[in-house]
């Protein structure tokens, strides 16, 4: 077989010519070297790496595959000479020479391709004359069609396949050992080369991911740090209000104020309970908090509002408790409880002592007497009457007595005049600096008349009037006129002493009359619930309501004393002044009541609707809240009907709603289903299903449906077949009374009884087993609302 | 007895060699410059340079064993011719002629595809006769490279 | 006895070129033909690639010694070898190389897998002469 013509078998040339070329061999290298070792640009090496091998041996040809992550494929990354680039382009692992070579991380030289290419066809045509050319294979393209040579390298970097150095030439048929040497060398520098570039970006990359991890982690922290920030200045705030409405009844240099302090330093670091004696308003929950912060005791100072926890079975403490007081503890001792775990170390202060639930008393008497042990809680309770003097009932008394042994009187604002100055002073400042107004201080004239004043609001009343004249106030120093003081602010004939309650329509204020004893409630109606209407239209109608509950005789419907518009614009109703309990209240904080009781209750709404009814007036705002229960002299359980501000005129006059929106009127939980329909006449009946709806209230002590929202309240009065309050209570219903109640509850108002009068008859037919008794009514009022009898 | 195709063969085929063995079996590969097929069919004239004759004449005064090959370069179409040594000679001006021929062919073939090849070492590579070796053909094969290299064409195999 | 390659013969080796290859049978009849590479073991062995079961195969399995002529056409010369046949290999860097060898072949002429390499035939080798001829006249 003849040799390759064209092969390089020795290196031509003279001594000093192939000094010359290994001179310029080792020039390219070094070249190469510095080239692909001073950058870290992937780019940047490829094109000197193919520069090289032009540079080097005028091979032309040349190509860079780099290894893929799947390990199965290379791609090119890098060409030169071929008139397709192929830069992108794949080839597996196996397949090809360059694939062989990536497989097998072995150099492949494959020199005089020509004639082996020219051998192999013949082997084809064999293979085809023999009848097996389905054998054969589509011949590839290699590299170059007519290449002559081919070396091809694999790029190793600490024997990771990095990828394949390949060239080729259609012009050289052989390279020397000493070439592909010099290859060699190339492709290794490559490798590091590549390899050293992956690893810069892979870091650079990871630093970048870091940076930006970092940048958003500041931005959060950031974030987070101006929201703690701003709740910090929040609770700031509230500390500093707090401690204003604690530090400022302690201000003050008078001989009162100077034992007050004396006596609090003395009580603070016992341990035993304490009672603070004083008049409302006067300070002794700021006194509370003094003696915690000079006991220097570690725990908290945890508040408790004994008429509060009468509602204790909603309250959110019970579920983060983790007391166990067993499965047969009540609920209000239960709270009593938890608010005990939470002022361990500290202070369980009990405001309004004298009201606290009779079920929470074993808990506190044995607490009293230092039988629940681990829990280090010092009790201070306040209470605005002196257990000296009796009268409030045996057992609370007890405890009042048991609560004594350690005690403060606080005194009274009046007793104290002395201390106003500087009391006022502390208050200006916190509260201007709450409300944003620049008030600088009290005028001379308005400083003389608060330290004359009385308070008989005491120090809460004096911090309200503060309040009220920095928010109206338009210029820096405040002045405090006469009738602002003069018990309150003035609505008609009479002065607003303190707020007894809010509702939908306004707030209901106890007023005295300027010259008459006899203490009032004042209903001042919203502004907001007049918008939209012109002002001499809203005064027709509320003069109209007002005559109309003027007009009503009843004894159990409230009795309105006066009615205007005071200086301010505000509407008000002057009513008599009500103690007890409106039947909301009262079945919250006393439970459900015995069916007895609750018609002895119907009956007398029933008498104050009937006489509505029969001047054609609907209430339409039955309800609960509206059907108060108080002492009358010595007559208990009476019950008045309240809030006739919303009466509808059968007849068809013109609504007397104080809303500019055409809302339905009344309150959801009781409404009658031909108001929530907006029937065109509606008549007393719809009254008797509310009064119905209220019952349900009263026995079982829920309401009639259950709903998430108003709309689906109202749907269910509409559509939904109420439940029977004997279903709904464990406490006995007389069967009698749970016909009648759901006779009262049919969606047709047809369907129902035909007045008040009747439902009244039917109430009183009703037989039961102990009716209710005005003895039974005073016991229970003498047991859980002493303070109230005797006050009418 | 040899196929007219592998006779029209002989004419453009380029590159020969030949194959003997001594008495102890020892291999020897001989350069073949020319060949011509006799009248007959089967004998078969072989023309060794200088550079092939050593051990030639002493193998086949031995045994008689004579291997050829003959070869069309590039196209690697190839045959193998087994069979008996008749005689040798002296190379006459004819025998020169084929060798011509056949350094003609061989040029023709290969000087397209030279590249840098000299044309001299080309023309080189086949050189002139020095003996001719007349062989008694009794096997031809097949001997184009690939799977079926080795299939004795003459006579058929069964 | 066995003889070195010199140096300047690698380069022909590697030149890949097929090369001509003699062998003997047991019972005397010699046997020519074309090897596609002679690959290079060390200064002392060449290695024959075994592709498919051939009389050249049969003839050395029977006769060792083989005689393989390598040409220089460009070098005016002629290599002559006198082989010995030792040992075969299926696996091993001769066997390796002279597999990727033929692959790469193979996989550019689009015979892959058709001629996969049996063995490495390994040679001793017993004699080498470089034979060098006259331009023609």
């Amino acid at each position: 077989m003849p040799d390759a013509p064209g092969s390089s078998t020795t290196s031509p040339g003279s001594p000093q010519e192939k000094l010359a070329r290994r001179t310029k061999e080792l020039e390219v290298l070094q070249r190469a070297a510095e080239n692909l070792s001073s950058t870290l640009d992937l780019n940047e090496i490829y094109a000197s790496a193919l520069r090289t091998m032009g540079e080097l041996f005028e091979f032309h040809h040349a190509i860079i595959l780099v290894a893929e992550p799947d390990g199965k494929t290379l791609r090119v990354v890098a060409s030169r000479g071929y008139d397709d680039q192929r830069v992108g382009g794949r080839v597996e692992l196996g397949v090809g020479v360059i694939g062989l070579v990536a497989e097998r991380r072995k150099a492949l030289y494959a020199s005089n391709l020509g004639q082996q290419r020219a051998y192999a066809a013949a082997q084809r045509r064999q293979m085809v004359e023999a009848g097996r050319g389905q054998e054969l294979g589509e011949a590839p393209v290699p590299g170059l069609a007519d290449a002559e040579s081919q070396f091809a390298i694999p790029l190793l970097a600490r024997d990771e396949l990095i990828g394949v150095f390949s060239i080729e030439s259609p012009l050289r048929r052989t390279l020397t050992p000493h070439e592909r040497g010099l290859v060699s060398i190339v492709a290794n520098q490559i490798a590091i080369a590549i390899h050293n570039a992956r690893l810069f970006e892979e870091r650079t990359q990871a630093a970048i991911a870091l940076q930006a991890a970092n940048a958003s982690l500041e931005v959060r922290v950031a974030e987070r740090t101006a929201a703690l920030e701003r709740e910090l200045r929040v609770a700031e705030e509230l500390l500093s209000d707090a401690r204003s409405r604690v530090e400022g009844p302690l201000l003050g240099d008078s001989g009162t104020v100077r034992v007050l302090r004396e006596a609090i330093a003395r009580e603070a670091p016992r341990h035993e309970p304490l009672l603070l004696v004083g008049p409302p308003g006067a300070g002794k929950e700021a006194v509370a908090h003094a003696v915690h912060a000079a006991s220097r005791r570690t725990g908290a100072f945890i508040f408790v509002s004994c008429p509060e926890a009468h509602t204790a079975s909603r309250s959110a403490v019970l579920e983060l408790s983790t007391v166990d007081v067993g499965p047969e503890c009540p609920v209000e001792a239960r709270f009593l409880a938890c608010k005990l775990e939470l002022a361990a170390g500290g202070t369980l202060y009990l405001d309004a002592v004298h009201e606290l639930p009779v079920e929470c008393y074993p808990m506190l008497e044995a607490i009293l007497r230092g039988e629940r042990v681990g829990t280090d809680v010092r009790v201070i309770a306040s209470t605005t009457h002196d257990p000296g003097l009796g009268g409030h009932g045996s057992r609370v008394d007890a405890l009042l007595r048991a609560l004594s042994r350690h005690r403060i009187v606080v005194p009274a604002l009046a007793d104290r005049r002395e201390d106003i100055p500087a009391i006022v002073g502390h208050f200006v400042h916190r509260l201007a600096r709450q409300l944003g107004k620049t008030v600088t201080g009290v005028s001379p004239e308005s400083m003389t008349r608060l330290t004359a004043y009385l308070w008989p609001g005491n120090i809460r009343e004096l911090r309200t009037v503060l309040e009220r004249a920095i928010m109206t106030t338009r210029s820096s120093v405040i002045e405090i006129e006469e009738d602002l003081l003069d018990e309150g602010l003035a609505v008609g004939s009479y002065r607003l002493v303190s707020p007894l309650g809010s509702g939908g329509m306004g707030e209901v204020w106890l007023a005295k009359h300027r010259l008459l004893a006899r203490p009032a409630a004042v209903k001042l109606i919203r502004h907001d619930v007049k918008q939209g209407v012109p002002h001499d239209q809203l005064v027709r109608r509320f003069q109209r309501e007002a005559q109309v509950t003027a007009g009503l005789r009843s004894p159990h419907t409230v009795q309105l004393y006066d009615f205007g518009v005071n200086d301010t614009g505000s509407f008000y109703y002057v009513m008599e002044l009500l103690n007890g309990f409106d039947l909301h209240s009262m079945i919250t904080r006393f439970g459900p009541q015995p069916a007895e009781r609750v018609i002895a209750l119907l009956r007398q709404a029933c008498r104050s609707l009937s006489e509505a009814h029969t001047y054609g007036l609907v209430h339409r705002d039955i309800k609960p809240a509206n059907l108060f229960v108080t002492c009358l002299g010595a007559e208990y359980d009476y019950l008045k009907v309240l809030d006739f501000g919303i009466v509808r005129d059968e007849r068809g006059s013109d609504a007397t709603l104080l809303t500019a929106q055409n809302l339905v009127q009344g309150t959801p939980a009781f409404m009658a289903p031909e108001v929530v329909i907006g029937e065109a006449r509606i008549d007393g009946r719809a009254d008797l299903y509310s009064l119905a709806c209220c019952a349900c209230f009263a026995l079982t002590g829920r309401l009639l449906f259950q709903a998430s929202t108003a709309a689906q309240m109202l749907l269910h009065h509409a559509q939904t077949r109420p439940v029977p309050p004997s279903q709904m209570t464990e406490l006995p219903v007389p069967p009698e009374l749970d016909a009648l109640l759901m006779m009262c509850l049919e969606k047709a108002p047809a369907q129902r009884p035909s007045s008040a009068m009747a439902l009244d008859g039917h109430l009183a037919r009703i037989k039961v087993e102990r009716p209710w008794t005005h003895e039974q009514a005073h016991e229970w009022w003498d047991t859980h609302a002493p303070d109230t009898l005797g006050r009418q | 007895m040899i196929p007219g195709k592998i006779i029209h063969f002989l004419d453009r085929a380029n590159v020969g060699h030949a194959g003997t063995r001594d008495r102890k079996l020892v291999p020897h590969g001989h350069r073949v410059c020319g060949w011509a097929l006799a009248p007959d069919g089967r004998t078969l004239t072989v023309l060794v340079p200088e550079g092939g004759r050593e051990h030639l004449i002493e193998s086949l005064e031995d045994n008689g064993q004579l291997a050829v090959t003959i070869e069309e370069y590039p196209r690697h179409e190839a045959y193998q011719f087994k069979g008996r040594y008749v005689r040798h000679r002296q190379v006459t001006q004819e025998d020169a002629e084929i060798a011509q021929r056949v350094r003609e062919n061989f040029m023709a073939s290969v000087l397209p595809i030279a590249g840098e090849v000299a044309v001299h070492a080309l023309r080189a590579f086949v050189q002139s006769p020095v003996v001719a070796v007349d062989v008694d053909v009794r096997e031809v094969y097949l001997q184009t490279p690939g799977p079926g290299a080795g299939a004795r064409l003459v006579p058929k195999e069964a | 006895m066995t003889a070195r390659l010199p140096g300047e013969i690698r380069p022909v080796l590697d030149n890949g070129i097929p090369a001509i290859m003699v062998t003997c049978s047991a019972d005397g009849v010699p046997n020519t033909t074309v090897i596609s590479q002679v690959y290079y073991v060390d200064d002392t062995h060449v290695a024959l690639s075994f592709q498919f079961f051939s009389k050249t195969i049969r003839n050395v399995r029977e006769n060792p010694r083989a005689h393989v002529t390598v040409n220089d056409v460009p070098g005016l010369t002629t290599w002559l070898l006198e082989l010995e046949f030792e040992h075969s290999e299926t696996e091993g860097p001769v066997f390796d190389a002279m597999d990727m060898q033929i692959e790469a072949i193979a996989s550019m002429t689009g015979m892959t897998g058709i001629f996969k390499l049996r063995a490495a035939d390994i040679y001793r080798v017993i004699s080498v002469e470089k034979q060098s001829y006259p331009p023609h006249a």
